[in-house]
Protein backbone atom coordinates (compact mmCIF):
# COMPACT_ATOMS: atom_id res chain seq x y z
CA UNK A 1 0.00 0.00 0.00
CA UNK A 2 2.77 2.43 0.95
CA UNK A 3 4.64 1.29 -1.95
CA UNK A 4 1.35 2.33 -4.25
CA UNK A 5 1.52 5.17 -2.50
CA UNK A 6 4.89 6.14 -3.21
CA UNK A 7 4.64 5.61 -6.79
CA UNK A 8 1.70 7.45 -7.34
CA UNK A 9 3.17 10.37 -5.46
CA UNK A 10 6.78 10.35 -6.23
CA UNK A 11 6.70 11.91 -9.87
CA UNK A 12 4.57 14.56 -8.55
CA UNK A 13 6.65 15.48 -6.29
CA UNK A 14 9.84 15.37 -8.36
CA UNK A 15 7.88 17.21 -10.61
CA UNK A 16 7.24 19.94 -8.16
CA UNK A 17 10.45 20.28 -7.54
CA UNK A 18 11.64 20.47 -10.62
CA UNK A 19 9.05 22.90 -11.23
CA UNK A 20 10.28 24.56 -7.98
CA UNK A 21 14.60 24.80 -8.92
CA UNK A 22 13.04 26.19 -12.60
CA UNK A 23 11.22 28.78 -10.74
CA UNK A 24 14.35 29.73 -8.73
CA UNK A 25 16.99 29.88 -11.60
CA UNK A 26 15.92 29.11 -14.83
CA UNK A 27 12.72 31.09 -15.12
CA UNK A 28 14.87 34.06 -13.93
CA UNK A 29 14.66 34.91 -17.87
CA UNK A 30 11.33 35.58 -18.68
CA UNK A 31 10.57 32.92 -21.49
CA UNK A 32 7.57 33.08 -23.45
CA UNK A 33 5.04 30.73 -24.64
CA UNK A 34 3.08 29.93 -27.36
CA UNK A 35 -0.56 29.47 -25.74
CA UNK A 36 -0.12 25.64 -27.06
CA UNK A 37 2.82 25.59 -25.03
CA UNK A 38 1.26 26.90 -22.05
CA UNK A 39 -1.40 24.70 -22.04
CA UNK A 40 0.81 21.64 -22.26
CA UNK A 41 2.78 23.11 -19.61
CA UNK A 42 0.12 23.32 -17.30
CA UNK A 43 -0.98 19.87 -17.94
CA UNK A 44 2.48 18.24 -17.01
CA UNK A 45 2.93 16.59 -13.70
CA UNK A 46 6.13 15.15 -14.59
CA UNK A 47 9.41 16.05 -15.58
CA UNK A 48 8.93 14.01 -18.94
CA UNK A 49 5.83 15.65 -19.59
CA UNK A 50 7.48 19.06 -19.16
CA UNK A 51 10.30 18.33 -21.39
CA UNK A 52 7.90 16.90 -24.28
CA UNK A 53 6.42 20.10 -24.18
CA UNK A 54 9.42 21.81 -24.12
CA UNK A 55 10.70 20.12 -27.29
CA UNK A 56 7.35 20.38 -28.67
CA UNK A 57 7.08 24.05 -28.22
CA UNK A 58 10.69 24.34 -29.75
CA UNK A 59 9.86 22.75 -32.33
CA UNK A 60 7.08 24.69 -33.48
CA UNK A 61 8.69 27.52 -32.93
CA UNK A 62 11.67 26.60 -35.19
CA UNK A 63 9.02 25.82 -37.70
CA UNK A 64 7.38 29.64 -37.82
CA UNK A 65 11.41 30.83 -37.43
CA UNK A 66 11.83 28.70 -40.83
CA UNK A 67 8.55 29.92 -42.16
CA UNK A 68 9.47 33.55 -41.51
CA UNK A 69 12.93 33.07 -42.79
CA UNK A 70 11.23 32.04 -46.44
CA UNK A 71 9.39 34.66 -46.09
CA UNK A 72 12.07 36.92 -45.61
CA UNK A 73 14.44 35.63 -48.47
CA UNK A 74 10.98 35.64 -50.58
CA UNK A 75 10.79 39.44 -50.07
CA UNK A 76 14.85 40.50 -50.89
CA UNK A 77 14.73 37.87 -53.91
CA UNK A 78 11.88 40.90 -55.54
CA UNK A 79 13.38 44.03 -53.67
CA UNK A 80 17.30 43.50 -53.35
CA UNK A 81 18.92 39.87 -53.81
CA UNK A 82 22.79 42.08 -53.13
CA UNK A 83 21.18 42.11 -49.30
CA UNK A 84 20.78 38.19 -49.01
CA UNK A 85 24.49 37.20 -48.32
CA UNK A 86 24.06 40.03 -45.22
CA UNK A 87 21.05 38.23 -44.07
CA UNK A 88 22.37 34.34 -43.99
CA UNK A 89 25.37 36.11 -42.29
CA UNK A 90 22.94 37.64 -39.46
CA UNK A 91 21.27 34.38 -39.09
CA UNK A 92 24.33 32.24 -38.85
CA UNK A 93 25.47 34.44 -36.38
CA UNK A 94 21.97 34.33 -34.37
CA UNK A 95 22.05 30.80 -34.16
CA UNK A 96 25.84 30.82 -32.91
CA UNK A 97 24.77 33.55 -29.90
CA UNK A 98 21.12 31.16 -29.34
CA UNK A 99 23.49 28.08 -28.83
CA UNK A 100 25.74 29.95 -26.30
CA UNK A 101 23.07 32.08 -24.45
CA UNK A 102 21.13 28.97 -23.64
CA UNK A 103 24.08 26.81 -22.54
CA UNK A 104 25.12 29.82 -19.97
CA UNK A 105 21.20 30.10 -19.23
CA UNK A 106 21.18 26.00 -18.59
CA UNK A 107 24.35 26.54 -16.52
CA UNK A 108 22.40 28.42 -13.98
CA UNK A 109 20.92 24.73 -12.27
CA UNK A 110 24.37 22.84 -13.93
CA UNK A 111 23.82 19.11 -12.79
CA UNK A 112 20.03 19.43 -11.81
CA UNK A 113 17.46 17.99 -13.65
CA UNK A 114 16.10 21.48 -14.58
CA UNK A 115 18.96 22.01 -16.64
CA UNK A 116 17.82 20.40 -20.06
CA UNK A 117 14.79 21.55 -19.72
CA UNK A 118 15.87 25.13 -19.30
CA UNK A 119 18.16 25.04 -22.33
CA UNK A 120 14.79 23.46 -24.20
CA UNK A 121 12.78 26.68 -23.41
CA UNK A 122 14.93 29.15 -23.83
CA UNK A 123 15.98 27.60 -27.50
CA UNK A 124 12.33 28.13 -27.86
CA UNK A 125 11.98 31.50 -26.31
CA UNK A 126 15.36 33.35 -28.35
CA UNK A 127 13.76 31.51 -31.73
CA UNK A 128 10.24 32.86 -31.21
CA UNK A 129 11.81 36.63 -30.62
CA UNK A 130 14.22 35.69 -33.71
CA UNK A 131 10.67 35.40 -35.55
CA UNK A 132 9.11 38.57 -34.01
CA UNK A 133 12.99 40.58 -35.25
CA UNK A 134 12.89 39.43 -38.71
CA UNK A 135 8.79 39.86 -38.86
CA UNK A 136 9.95 43.56 -38.00
CA UNK A 137 12.96 44.06 -40.61
CA UNK A 138 9.56 43.48 -43.26
CA UNK A 139 8.04 46.01 -41.90
CA UNK B 1 6.47 67.68 -67.04
CA UNK B 2 10.53 67.49 -65.20
CA UNK B 3 9.43 70.65 -63.45
CA UNK B 4 6.37 68.85 -61.94
CA UNK B 5 8.47 65.98 -61.11
CA UNK B 6 11.06 68.18 -59.50
CA UNK B 7 8.15 70.09 -57.69
CA UNK B 8 6.51 67.08 -56.62
CA UNK B 9 9.78 65.10 -54.84
CA UNK B 10 10.28 68.34 -53.07
CA UNK B 11 7.10 68.73 -51.34
CA UNK B 12 7.23 65.15 -50.93
CA UNK B 13 10.37 65.82 -49.08
CA UNK B 14 9.37 68.68 -46.71
CA UNK B 15 5.78 66.83 -46.43
CA UNK B 16 6.93 63.11 -45.48
CA UNK B 17 10.02 63.74 -43.74
CA UNK B 18 9.29 60.77 -41.96
CA UNK B 19 8.62 58.88 -44.85
CA UNK B 20 11.45 56.27 -44.34
CA UNK B 21 10.40 55.68 -40.84
CA UNK B 22 8.43 52.31 -39.88
CA UNK B 23 4.80 51.68 -39.20
CA UNK B 24 5.16 50.08 -35.76
CA UNK B 25 6.55 52.25 -33.32
CA UNK B 26 6.49 49.63 -30.17
CA UNK B 27 10.07 48.79 -30.82
CA UNK B 28 10.95 52.88 -29.60
CA UNK B 29 11.79 54.31 -26.38
CA UNK B 30 9.58 57.59 -25.19
CA UNK B 31 12.67 59.52 -25.95
CA UNK B 32 13.62 58.27 -29.37
CA UNK B 33 9.99 58.71 -30.12
CA UNK B 34 9.83 61.91 -28.91
CA UNK B 35 13.36 63.03 -30.63
CA UNK B 36 11.33 61.86 -34.25
CA UNK B 37 8.33 63.59 -33.61
CA UNK B 38 10.30 67.08 -33.62
CA UNK B 39 12.50 65.96 -35.85
CA UNK B 40 11.91 67.74 -39.68
CA UNK B 41 14.30 65.88 -41.97
CA UNK B 42 16.54 62.40 -42.57
CA UNK B 43 19.76 64.11 -40.99
CA UNK B 44 17.42 64.90 -38.06
CA UNK B 45 16.17 61.42 -37.77
CA UNK B 46 19.67 60.01 -37.88
CA UNK B 47 20.80 61.93 -35.09
CA UNK B 48 17.82 61.27 -33.15
CA UNK B 49 18.71 57.57 -33.48
CA UNK B 50 22.06 57.91 -32.83
CA UNK B 51 21.50 60.06 -29.60
CA UNK B 52 19.11 56.72 -28.74
CA UNK B 53 22.17 54.34 -29.70
CA UNK B 54 24.17 56.15 -26.86
CA UNK B 55 21.51 56.07 -24.67
CA UNK B 56 21.27 52.12 -25.09
CA UNK B 57 25.04 51.42 -25.12
CA UNK B 58 25.86 53.23 -21.74
CA UNK B 59 22.57 51.62 -20.23
CA UNK B 60 24.59 47.96 -21.76
CA UNK B 61 27.99 48.69 -20.63
CA UNK B 62 26.14 49.34 -16.88
CA UNK B 63 24.22 46.19 -17.14
CA UNK B 64 26.43 44.21 -18.40
CA UNK B 65 29.43 45.28 -15.93
CA UNK B 66 26.58 44.56 -12.84
CA UNK B 67 26.06 41.06 -14.28
CA UNK B 68 30.15 40.47 -14.52
CA UNK B 69 30.47 41.33 -11.46
CA UNK B 70 27.44 39.41 -9.93
CA UNK B 71 28.63 36.45 -12.07
CA UNK B 72 31.66 35.72 -9.84
CA UNK B 73 29.70 33.83 -7.38
CA UNK B 74 29.56 31.32 -9.63
CA UNK B 75 33.11 29.53 -10.76
CA UNK B 76 34.88 30.11 -13.79
CA UNK B 77 33.23 27.92 -16.24
CA UNK B 78 29.79 29.77 -15.39
CA UNK B 79 31.35 33.14 -16.54
CA UNK B 80 33.26 31.65 -19.15
CA UNK B 81 30.04 30.25 -21.05
CA UNK B 82 28.57 33.84 -19.96
CA UNK B 83 31.32 35.65 -21.43
CA UNK B 84 31.43 33.59 -24.52
CA UNK B 85 27.49 34.48 -24.97
CA UNK B 86 28.03 37.98 -24.39
CA UNK B 87 30.64 38.04 -27.31
CA UNK B 88 28.49 35.97 -29.77
CA UNK B 89 25.49 38.09 -29.12
CA UNK B 90 28.04 41.35 -30.00
CA UNK B 91 28.98 39.66 -33.49
CA UNK B 92 24.89 38.92 -33.66
CA UNK B 93 24.38 42.27 -33.35
CA UNK B 94 26.71 43.89 -35.33
CA UNK B 95 25.92 41.73 -38.50
CA UNK B 96 21.91 42.05 -38.31
CA UNK B 97 22.03 45.65 -37.97
CA UNK B 98 24.23 45.92 -40.89
CA UNK B 99 21.49 44.05 -42.88
CA UNK B 100 18.88 45.90 -41.84
CA UNK B 101 20.70 49.24 -42.58
CA UNK B 102 21.34 47.93 -46.17
CA UNK B 103 17.53 48.79 -46.35
CA UNK B 104 18.54 52.03 -47.41
CA UNK B 105 21.92 52.11 -49.33
CA UNK B 106 24.31 55.51 -48.42
CA UNK B 107 22.74 58.20 -46.52
CA UNK B 108 21.75 59.42 -43.83
CA UNK B 109 18.69 56.58 -43.59
CA UNK B 110 21.23 53.70 -44.10
CA UNK B 111 22.73 55.49 -40.76
CA UNK B 112 19.07 56.08 -39.30
CA UNK B 113 18.64 52.28 -39.72
CA UNK B 114 21.99 50.75 -38.49
CA UNK B 115 21.93 53.24 -35.28
CA UNK B 116 18.32 52.53 -34.57
CA UNK B 117 19.15 48.37 -34.82
CA UNK B 118 21.98 48.67 -32.53
CA UNK B 119 19.77 50.44 -30.06
CA UNK B 120 16.57 48.47 -30.03
CA UNK B 121 18.90 45.21 -30.09
CA UNK B 122 20.78 46.80 -26.90
CA UNK B 123 17.86 47.43 -25.03
CA UNK B 124 16.72 43.87 -25.24
CA UNK B 125 19.43 43.36 -24.35
CA UNK B 126 19.58 45.20 -21.21
CA UNK B 127 16.52 43.77 -20.18
CA UNK B 128 17.85 39.91 -20.38
CA UNK B 129 20.69 41.11 -18.31
CA UNK B 130 18.72 42.72 -15.89
CA UNK B 131 16.51 39.42 -15.75
CA UNK B 132 19.37 37.37 -15.08
CA UNK B 133 21.00 39.45 -12.61
CA UNK B 134 18.00 37.84 -10.50
CA UNK B 135 19.32 34.64 -10.42
CA UNK B 136 22.31 35.78 -9.15
CA UNK B 137 20.92 37.64 -6.21
CA UNK B 138 18.51 34.96 -4.52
Amino acid sequence: MIRRIHSLLAPRIAAAAFAAGLAMFGNAQAQAMSPVGQACYEQATTNAQMMACAGAEYERQEVALNRMVGKVKEELAVADKRRLPRFEIALRRWRGWRDAECAARADLVRGGSAAPLVRLRCLASLTERQSALLKESLE
Amino acid sequence: MRRAIILALGVAAIVLPNGALPTSAHALTADFRACLTKARSEPANADCARSEQQRQEARLKAAWTRLRTASRVRDGQHVALLEAAQKRWETFRQDHCRFVSTRAIGGYSQVYWGARCTARLAEQRVTDLNQRLKAYKR
